[in-house]
């Protein structure tokens, strides 16, 4: 180790100006922790060869995703990180960031392969604590098989961003027979999610706030892949899947009926269940969960004959445990999402339009 | 004592008791005779939990839930809101609030975006955070919004209590706080404004008890039923408003007895009592009504931000833009239930939570609020 170790445990400008400190940066604290062959070869791009990744895709899923590079499809996307704070029940920045990529890949039908990171650092940022959040990101792309192939260093002056932000944007191949997208979602079609609505976005708030005890409210933050490519490759009549991240379980729903134009989505109350803690404290606030963000959760859209095959499959992970049918496509109320309430009425659960605010009483 | 949310959850077995309850307002509503009873909330949480529910279409035709003015934010008037903005925009000022006021549109602003323009304004849950505040800003003033019904005076005045004790010279409260019972009175007695029972509210009553209305019950003639939040709660309340309609009862009736009792919480109502005294107060949409304000004692007004800062709160320049009901803004009439928000024309088009006109579209307590939302501007839904 050079002058590195010297600097103490902060970062320093330095880190960030290309020289030295830089160098041994990368070296010391990202490439020690992502090694992979890709990342090692130290080129200014990450340079992969398509059917190296085909076979992966195939020992990591059994996935089929075309038998030659000509048949592959790949899916590209991306996804900023600046969550607050950092380390919370359930997670970390450095998990997130893998995390929310890889299920991004998944809910469009890919077996996600490789990621890409950008970090933006505060100066004065610890290092230890930077080399936690690597280790995790390392952590959770291994038990998911994939490489954090390439990467990005910046460093901000202090007071120029909050701790450290990461962009992380993830390569995959979609699989054969995948044609997840709104225009497929059909009346009658079954609506599933994978467990319980809105734990991440209630812890973050609760760490914010301080409000009950720290480990009473847990983030869902999970990578889902075991159980999405295994629902791809033996459940049929598939239609769509995605994340409810940001705007929760709402949101996404109205972007599924909007997206679409011909349906309507009605949910059962009576069917939807939360985490006993996370629902007392979200009503405490006047939070609503089907509006907070989940991060380890899919909503998946599928023919009404397979959703007790989709529910079981899902049920042999222990992420997605709590997989359950809450409601279904319909022709009426096209463009909305209504939710049929306990007592036998009806309401419209709109898209979010602003965050939500704590309330008076 | 702990309390077990979900022992609490057991003790209302839903569905097979709201079949009841409905089957048995279904019957008071027959046997009453008239053609239309009007049963009016007071309070912003039972206008959300009637909307979220869906609680409405399940009941008699001729039954009408009317939302008066119990949303705390939506009844403060303009010239506080515009007070609250001129404090925020002067660099000597943190101002703490509770969430709901950020959004309430000024003249032509806002706290949130004054907020965004780079005031020191911050959203608190317990009043008492404008301590810490106040500690790590010895050289700012901190005013906390204090607005709310009984339910929040007593946080209030903890605040004050707290910030004497610990002999702070630099957190402030700005008055607003508004108290029930006489409001409810003058709505009985308003000439526009038709109701034959009061849904109560819970959490306020939790504060003064349920024999705190019972001189309005008894002065109006108009019965009343202190409710909880759950829609079982919300049933319990109207089926038991339409028996006293029906037996001629002008009385108060505690239906939420498993946290509210007849005096109240003793404790809280010294804590106010000793920090406050009551004042007349103007409402929004309703005007002054006589002695439902409180203001701070004589031995606590050095921490009155509407006295000391009356200058700042005033504001140097003449403002700009208009006023909510200068803009054609109907929340006077709403908040009484004179009309319903889809009966003003700005409702979801000029007026919407992106670009709200008046209070009651940004208050998460507010009855336009509860209408776009739970009814997206009013459309219909097809069960």
């Amino acid at each position: 180790m050079g002058i590195f170790s010297q600097a103490g445990d902060a970062i320093l400008e330095a880190h960030g100006n290309g020289g030295k400190l830089t160098h041994e940066l990368i070296s010391e604290v990202f490439a020690a922790g992502f090694k992979n062959e890709i990342l090692n070869e130290g080129l200014d791009s990450a340079v992969m060869n398509i059917g190296s990744m085909l076979e992966a895709a195939k020992k990591l899923g059994a996935a089929d995703c075309g038998q030659t590079p000509g048949e592959a499809r790949l899916a590209l996307t991306t996804d900023s990180y600046v969550v607050n704070p950092l380390f919370f029940n359930g997670g970390d920045i450095g998990k997130l960031a893998v995390t929310g990529t890889i299920n991004d890949l998944l809910v469009c039908g890919a077996v996600p392969c490789a990621i890409t990171c950008g970090f933006i650092i505060e100066e004065g940022f610890k290092i230890s604590e930077l080399k936690k959040i690597v280790a995790s990101m390392a952590e959770t792309a291994a038990k998911n098989g994939v490489s954090i192939v390439t990467g990005d260093t910046k460093v901000v002056g202090r007071g120029r961003c909050d701790g450290v932000y990461i962009n992380t944007t993830g390569a995959g191949l979609v699989i054969k027979n995948a044609d997840l997208k709104p225009a497929n979602i059909k009346a009658g079609d079954a609506v599933i999610i994978t467990g319980v609505p809105g734990n991440h976005g209630i812890c973050i708030l609760n760490e914010r706030g301080g409000y009950v005890d720290k480990n009473s409210v847990r983030s869902d933050c999970a990578p889902l892949s075991g159980p999405l490519i295994s629902l791809m490759n033996k459940v049929k009549g598939i239609r769509l899947m995605r994340d409810p991240t940001r705007g929760g379980v709402a949101t996404t729903l109205n972007e599924f009926v909007k997206q679409n134009g011909e349906i309507g989505i009605e949910l059962l109350e009576n069917l939807i269940e939360y985490d006993k803690n996370s629902k007392a404290l979200a009503d405490i606030l006047g939070i609503d969960l089907l509006y907070s963000a989940c991060e380890g959760r899919a909503l998946i859209i599928c023919s009404a004959e397979s959703a007790d095959a989709a529910v079981g499959e899902l049920k042999k992970f222990e992420e997605t445990a709590g997989a359950k049918v809450i409601g279904y496509a319909s022709h009426k109320n096209k463009g909305r999402v209504v939710i049929k309430t306990s007592v036998g009425g009806a309401r419209i659960l709109d898209m979010q339009v602003l965050e939500q605010f704590p309330r008076i009483c | 004592m702990s309390f077990n949310l979900e022992e609490y959850s057991k003790k209302i077995n839903k569905s097979a008791a709201a079949g009841k309850l409905l089957e048995s307002i279904f019957k008071y509503g027959d046997k009453i005779d008239k053609d239309c009873i009007n049963l009016m909330e007071v309070c912003g949480t039972h206008t959300h939990e009637i909307f979220k529910s869906g609680v409405k279409a399940l009941l008699p035709k001729k039954i009408k839930l009317r939302s008066g003015p119990g949303c705390p934010v939506c009844v403060t008037p303009d010239s506080y809101i515009e007070g609250a903005l001129n404090l925020a925009r002067d660099k000597n000022f943190i101002i703490t609030t509770f969430g709901d006021m950020l959004k309430v549109p000024g003249a032509n602003s806002s706290l949130k975006a004054e907020q965004s323009a780079g005031a020191d304004v911050r959203v608190v849950y317990s009043p008492e955070e404008s301590l810490e505040i106040a500690s790590a800003n010895p050289d700012k003033n901190v005013v906390f919004l204090s607005v709310g019904f009984e339910t929040t005076v007593p946080a209030s005045a903890f605040l004050i209590k707290s910030a004497e004790a610990l002999k702070l010279n630099n957190v402030y409260i700005y008055e607003a706080n508004k108290t029930v019972p006489e409001a409810i009175l003058a709505i009985a007695r308003h000439p526009a404004v038709k109701i034959d029972g009061f849904i109560l509210p819970g959490h306020v009553s939790v504060i003064i008890g349920a024999d705190a209305y019972k001189a309005a019950a008894g002065e109006s003639g108009i019965p009343g039923a202190v409710c909880g939040f759950e829609y079982i709660d919300i049933l319990l309340g109207i089926n038991s408003l339409l028996e006293m309609i029906y037996n001629k009862d002008r009385g108060i009736r505690n239906e939420y007895p498993r946290v509210v009792s007849a005096a109240g919480n003793l404790t809280a109502q010294r804590v106010i009592s000793e920090i406050f005294e009551p004042c007349d107060a103007e409402w929004r949409g309703i005007g002054v009504i006589a002695a439902t304000g409180l203001k701070l004692r004589e031995k606590y007004r050095k921490f009155s931000a509407g006295e000391k800062f009356a200058s700042v709160i005033a504001g140097s320049d003449p403002r700009q833009g208009r006023s909510c009901s200068e803009s054609g803004c109907r929340c006077g009439e709403i908040l009484l239930s004179i009309i319903e928000p889809p009966e003003c024309p700005m409702f979801a088009s000029v007026c919407n939570p992106v670009n709200p006109v008046g209070p009651c579209m940004v208050s998460s307590e507010g009855v336009c609020a509860a209408y776009y939302k739970y009814g997206a501007a009013g459309a219909e839904i097809e069960l």
